[in-house]
């Protein structure tokens, strides 16, 4: 985006007044020479009462852009005349070099005509657009946008050391009215811990002589990692509005706004790695403090104070180890859990504060030694020890018995749990979704067998509703279970068990007393069915002429198996 | 006589079945996984790392498994690896306790942090009640089972007892909570599919080419949605923002 530069500028009240039926009607302009990018305005006043003048704006040509810069009005009261002036502004901005020639204006108030002379605006060449503000030396940024309407990002210090603090701020300038609250997408911090600071009051910076709005929001980041780090581009969407064309700069109080989308350009920061550490430290990185106290200072033997060790200042307190107590073989010693308060201001600062409860075992005077946390202070760029002070305590002779004061369990180290040691139950790989869509599959068959027995229970209680159905249903059977006795008998028994399971059979079927199966009973049943009769009567004679006559019809003639056959072919037809 | 053949045919066939889901493991299966445990209490993890792929090797898994080999590469010093291997045992067994706190434990040492990254925090009590598909599908036809059982007794003795139908609806409700559980761990396993770095630098490009623009860089161990792959190269999703083309031998699928 090229920088549009400001030179000199000549106040032009040049103009004219036109005297129509007690209304005046001026066009006028603020200057009449600029420098190309500034902004020039050119007003239509009607003085003497009625509304707003009505004009239409003449061609400008392609090198001039042209904003609505709103209405005024104002009443006067002299020797008790009042009159009123309303006045139509309309900004111009020239973009090239040039005469710029506002021509005659046919201007119409309260439906009364009045044209205007011609106005000459001369733009010359000169600097670029207004720069965005100036980076000190601890800055580092780019802006996007134009004059009117830019963001920029830039951070506090461009070559930080890893976990130092960087203050990110991310900044809207504008001279135009926004319709709405800027829509804000925050940077990608890849590499970084990030809290975020509070929201910074919109003010007026002035640049170039120009009165902009700023509106700020600032985040705080933290390296994790030395070398090359990029902070990625951050987007702000705005509502302005809507430009207007140049023959009709009314147009714009008929069109909606305008958005803009504005993305700063990304930001890569050197970030030093922390030199070499002493001995203990820890990983703080920070302007700390470090302080202790102790109470009650006097005490007796077995009874507890309470030692506090406070560590304060600036920088992520995630970098700052557990504060720990050196050893203290005269008390029996129980750590709280650190408590940690974050102030989220820039710089970010906040507390560490841990308690310890000491025991003493004897009596007698005792020296809490100076608790110690090295920590690299980044304004100092060197490493730095904090140490408390040591504290002295009284204990009284007790009763020798020390009791033992609860406390929260202390973690000294972090590492991995251990592996399973039983052999766990193999299963294929990638198998998990067929196993689980297989005991699916099985779902169904509780149901159909469900579903069968349901059937099976309806079935069993018709056919006990239904006596005389029930007998025709289970008629083979019930003389089948005859014809089995009647397998294991000898000679007439036989043929005469032979003979009963077919009268059961026909009796069942019939639904007839079974004491009364007679020809005449069954031929016209048998007919019904479309049976004929007189094989099955044949039968029935001949298993009863066996069992008055034993031997008469042969000794090895197999009833029970005559029986069968007939009251299989008598099944085929129901 | 037929129908108590029959009865018995179904029976059969169910307990093939049944027994078709526990497959016999690979003879080895089971030396293997030991042979790593003592490796990794000599300290040797990358003998360790070597005996559980072995197993792993041989077509079967297990969450025990997955979970030892993600010990040994953590502390072989290769948090990719085991990101990977603690993710699958995971999604073998959700509720893997250890498995999880190991993870959380590897993902505090990986490079990258995604902020949007919102698993093992916000999920991390559902993951505790997840049973995984298989156990969930077991429920189902275990509820489903005991359902239709006290159905068909309510046809004959305990027909008009109230108790029975009490019963009944309380395995009716286990089979719908059974069955809701079921479809979250499709939701959760099905429908996506997740990777992790496994190289200690990738540039995640605009396009699936070495010429397209490198927009930002992974770092060993972070876990990404693979959204699509295409000829060598795929696509991964870090968060609505963070999404670009890797090679698609530097992540692996979970």
């Amino acid at each position: 985006m090229s920088r549009l530069r400001v030179l000199a500028a000549v106040l032009l009240l040049a103009g004219w007044t036109t005297a129509a039926s007690g209304q005046t009607v001026r066009a006028s302009l603020s200057r009449t020479a600029v420098q190309v990018g500034e902004r020039v305005v050119l007003s239509v006043t009607a003085e003497g009462g009625g509304g707003y003048p009505q004009f239409t704006l003449p061609d400008l040509g392609d090198s001039v852009r042209v904003y609505d810069a709103g209405n005024s009005s104002s009443v006067t009261i002299v020797n008790g005349q009042m009159s009123s002036v309303k006045t139509r502004n309309i900004a111009i901005v020239p973009m090239a070099a040039g005469k710029i020639v506002v021509g005659a204006m046919d201007v119409v108030v309260d439906g009364k005509h009045t044209t205007t002379e011609p106005l000459t605006l001369t733009a010359t060449a000169g600097a670029p657009p207004p720069a965005p503000p100036p980076v000190s030396d601890r800055q580092a940024g780019s802006a996007v946008g134009d004059d009117a309407l830019f963001a920029r990002a830039v951070v506090d210090n461009p070559e930080p050391y890893q976990y130092e603090q960087v203050t990110l701020r991310v900044q809207l300038y504008t001279l135009v009215r926004l319709l709405d609250n800027p829509g804000y997408t925050e940077p990608t911090t890849q590499g970084f811990w990030k809290e975020a600071l509070p929201a910074a009051q919109p003010r007026v910076e002035v640049l170039d002589g120009k009165r902009y709005t700023v509106l700020e929001v600032d985040m705080a980041l933290f390296p994790t990692t030395p070398g090359k780090l990029t902070i990625g581009e951050a987007v702000m969407e705005c509502v302005t509005r809507a430009q207007s064309t140049r023959t009709d700069p009314f147009s714009i109080f008929r069109e909606p706004g305008r958005q803009v989308v504005l993305r700063t350009k990304p930001l890569t920061l050197n970030v030093k790695p922390l030199p070499d550490p002493p001995p203990g430290y820890g990983g703080a990185v920070g302007e700390y403090h470090l302080s202790a106290s102790v109470d009650p200072v006097e005490t007796t033997q077995g009874e507890p104070v309470t030692l506090t060790v406070t560590l304060w200042g600036t920088g992520s307190l995630r970098t700052v180890p557990e504060i720990t107590l050196p050893d203290l073989p005269d008390f029996r010693t129980y750590p709280s859990q650190p408590e940690q308060q974050i102030t989220r201001e820039d710089p970010i600062r906040g507390t560490v504060k841990r308690q310890f409860v000491l025991v003493p075992l004897t009596a007698g005077e005792h020296t809490i030694p100076a608790v110690e946390i090295v920590a690299f202070n980044p304004g100092a760029g060197a490493y730095e020890t904090l140490r408390t002070k040591p504290l002295a305590i009284t204990a009284a002779a007790g009763s020798g018995v020390v009791s033992a004061a609860r406390g929260d369990i202390e973690l000294l180290g972090r590492d991995i749990r251990f592996i399973e040691t039983d052999v766990p139950s193999f299963r294929p790989v990638g198998t998990t979704w067929n196993r689980a869509r297989m005991w699916l599959f099985l779902v169904p068959v509780p149901a159909l067998a469900y579903g069968g027995l349901w059937w099976w229970d309806r079935r069993r209680r018709a056919l006990g509703a239904n006596r005389s159905l029930y007998r025709r249903q289970h008629a083979a059977r019930a003389a089948r279970g005859i014809l089995k006795a009647a397998r294991s008998a000898d000679g007439a028994e036989r043929a005469l068990e032979a003979g009963r399971a077919l009268r059961v059979y026909l009796a069942d079927r019939y639904d007839l007393p079974r004491a009364g199966v007679t020809p005449e009973s069954l031929a016209p049943r048998l007919a019904e069915d479309g049976i004929e009769a007189e094989p099955v009567l044949a039968q029935l004679d001949a298993c009863d002429a066996a069992r008055y006559a034993p031997g008469g019809s042969g000794p090895d003639r197999d009833w029970a198996a005559e029986v069968e056959g007939c009251i299989q072919q008598l099944e085929t037809v129901r | 006589m037929r129908g108590r053949r029959k009865a018995m045919t179904g029976a059969v066939f169910l307990l093939l079945l049944v027994r078709a889901a526990g497959a016999a493991p690979p003879p080895g299966a089971a030396e293997g996984f030991l042979e790593g445990n003592r490796r990794y209490a000599d300290n040797d993890f990358e003998g360790a790392a070597k005996a559980y792929e072995g197993v792993l090797g041989q077509g079967v898994t297990a969450p025990a498994l997955e979970y030892n080999l993600g010990n040994a590469y953590l502390k072989s010093g290769r948090p990719g690896a085991a990101v990977l291997h603690y993710r699958r045992a995971l999604k073998l067994d959700p509720a893997f306790e250890s498995a999880r706190a190991n993870l959380d434990y590897a993902r505090a040492s990986a490079q990258d942090v995604v902020p949007e990254r919102d698993e093992g925090t916000r999920f991390d009590w559902v993951g505790r009640l997840r049973l995984g598909p298989e156990t969930a599908a077991r429920g189902v036809f275990a509820a489903a089972v005991l359902f239709f059982l006290v159905a068909a007794l309510r046809l004959f003795p305990w027909r008009g007892r109230r108790g029975a139908g009490i019963l009944q609806g309380v395995l009716g409700a286990a089979i719908l909570l059974l069955g809701a559980a079921l479809l979250f761990e499709w939701t959760e396993l099905a429908g996506k599919h997740e990777g992790v770095v496994m190289v200690s630098e990738v540039d995640v490009r605009s396009g699936p080419a070495e010429t397209y623009t490198v927009s930002f860089k992974l770092h060993e161990g972070t876990e990404v949605e693979i959204v699509r792959k295409r000829s060598g190269w795929q696509e991964v999703k870090v968060s609505d923002r963070l999404q670009g083309w890797v090679p698609e031998e530097d992540v692996a699928g979970i």
